[in-house]
């Protein structure tokens, strides 16, 4: 990515155990990508697990009607918004993930070169 | 001479349009910052727009209680004369509507504060694609 002064940079670092705020700042991530917004996005920390495919369960996901919404299925969907490839913090990737990732270090990137930070 | 948010220098002060997305609830010291923010920008000239997110709606709950000796966090931001769209669908999650959404989903009363306007993501998007600097707080 050359020019980012009209790219905003969303850092996601809340876990998927964060519920409703993490699926509130993908909702407004994909909002701002069908209004034509240049995002890129990057998993740090936690929130990379998001990214991951499911192996395991918990009783929330698994219990009908789920108390939160899925944002797995969010996630699967960035492809639609432009918003693949995803940043994941860090030198390796996961092992399986559901959208296409690249591996960046984050301390390597400008930040200050983007229109907007917005940090979840 | 002052400091615009990208780093150059003016003598006229920050011209240039900037957002401030709010997501922090009014019992954090940040939402208390974000509004001083505001405040500064606007004595510096830019042309502020703000919008309210995630628990920064709670700051619209006109049903917020608090002891006479605090300030209202709602009642600065009205001062300051600004539009103030705060998300819908966030604010009803949170217990917050007006009284058009109160009857659409049946609730039984309203609680927007005044001054507050309740509004879909979409001007956040619009907002986010006219300003020349955004400032998540």
């Amino acid at each position: 990515m050359s020019d980012t002064s009209q790219t905003v940079l969303a850092i996601i670092s809340a876990s998927p155990l964060s519920g409703h705020h993490l699926y509130e700042a993908l909702s407004a991530i994909m909002v701002l990508a069908t209004y034509g917004q240049a995002v890129q996005l990057v998993f740090v920390g936690d929130a990379i697990q998001s990214l991951q495919h499911r192996v395991g369960s918990t009783d929330l996901q698994d219990s009908h009607p789920t108390p939160f919404k899925s944002v797995q299925a969010m996630i699967e969907s960035f492809e639609f918004y432009d918003l693949v490839p995803v940043w994941v913090a860090g030198q390796t990737l996961p092992a399986s993930t559901v959208v296409e990732c690249v591996a960046v270090a984050l301390d390597q990137v400008r930040t200050d070169q983007f229109k907007a930070v917005l940090t979840w | 001479m002052t400091m615009s948010l990208n780093g150059a220098s003016s003598k006229q002060g920050i011209e240039m349009n900037v957002l401030l997305l709010l997501t922090e609830a009014p019992t954090q010291p940040l939402a208390w910052h974000a509004f001083e923010l505001a405040q500064q920008l606007l004595q510096q000239g830019a042309s502020l727009r703000v919008f309210f997110y995630q628990d920064a709606v709670l700051i619209a709950n006109a049903l917020r209680w608090q002891p006479a000796d605090e300030p209202s966090l709602a009642a600065a931001w009205r001062q300051l004369g600004l539009d103030l769209p705060v998300c819908v669908s966030a604010a009803l999650y949170r217990g917050i509507t007006d009284a058009d959404n109160a009857a659409r989903h049946a609730l039984g009363s309203h609680n927007l504060a005044h001054g507050f306007r309740l509004t879909g993501l979409g001007e956040l998007a619009e907002a986010t694609l006219d300003a020349d600097r955004v400032v998540h707080l």
